[in-house]
């Protein structure tokens, strides 16, 4: 696998004993959507201990902003993610964006029930609903966030019933 | 999410230039009868959207919904990425 892979990021995150909740595009390929995407959007639990483990993996995978003004590196602080905005990294396994809150304010708490935990290959994780989802990105303004509500829908409704 | 549904007059209020199956139609019927019944909290949220984009939601081809469904989920990401980097490599310069 190369390890451009986001699985590879997830993975990463899990291990170092990160509370997050994927969210954005990949929350909805997870879920078996069938959209196109290359960025992990995670929103983070914003507790100390966590920080401290976040800032530290970011740290460990060279994650620097991708906006980078007259070429200068800038890395991710404390500040930054302990704060209420969005921070589009990228990583030594590809590009992240950590999200404090979504647009709407909901940070990781106020998401927190509207997630199912994931396994895969021995980690547990937590995504973004679905039906959450789509609530979110019906509500945007931006074109490429109503552009894939179809694909989100389809795969809503061909959903297993349980 | 900087703005109301359907202010940016986008896709969303477009006509879609798709052919959708009588059936498919009678399924978007909105009656009072519908208004004043139960709903999930599903069928509330299709409600909510426009009603173009529910119905380019039935040109999504299922089989491929059927077979990412068949994936793992870490699986399913690696699917995404391979195309996203097909993508891109049409656009990258030599």
């Amino acid at each position: 696998m190369s390890p451009e892979n986001r699985d590879g990021l997830i993975m990463a995150l899990c291990r170092a004993d990160i509370s997050f909740i994927v969210v954005g595009g990949m929350a909805a390929v997870l879920q078996g959507a069938p959209i196109v995407t290359h960025d992990l959007d995670i929103v983070h639990r914003r507790s100390s201990q966590n920080l401290d483990n976040l800032l530290e993996l970011l740290a460990n995978l060279d994650a620097r902003h991708r906006e980078q003004p007259a070429g200068r590196v800038l890395k991710p602080t404390m500040a930054e993610i302990s704060g209420s905005g969005h921070l589009n990294l990228s990583t030594d396994l590809g590009p992240l964006d950590v999200l404090c809150e979504l647009e709407r304010g909901e940070g990781y708490e106020q998401l927190l029930p509207h997630t199912d935990l994931f396994s895969d290959s021995g980690v547990e994780f937590r995504v973004l609903r679905l039906e959450k989802l789509i609530e979110i990105k019906s509500s945007s303004g931006r074109a490429k966030d109503r552009l894939s509500l179809p694909a989100l829908l389809a795969a809503l409704r061909s959903r297993p019933t349980e | 999410m900087h703005s109301a549904p359907g202010t940016d007059g986008g896709a969303a209020n477009q006509t879609l230039p798709c052919d959708i199956g009588e059936n498919k139609l009678d399924h978007m019927k909105y009656s009072e009868t519908e208004a004043s019944s139960p709903v999930t909290d599903h069928e509330a949220l299709l409600e909510r959207l426009d009603r173009d984009v529910v119905a380019a939601s039935y040109e999504i081809d299922e089989t491929l919904i059927d077979w990412l469904r068949g994936l793992s989920p870490l699986e399913r990401i690696e699917w995404t990425l391979r195309i996203a980097r097909s993508i891109e490599g049409t656009h990258r310069v030599p």
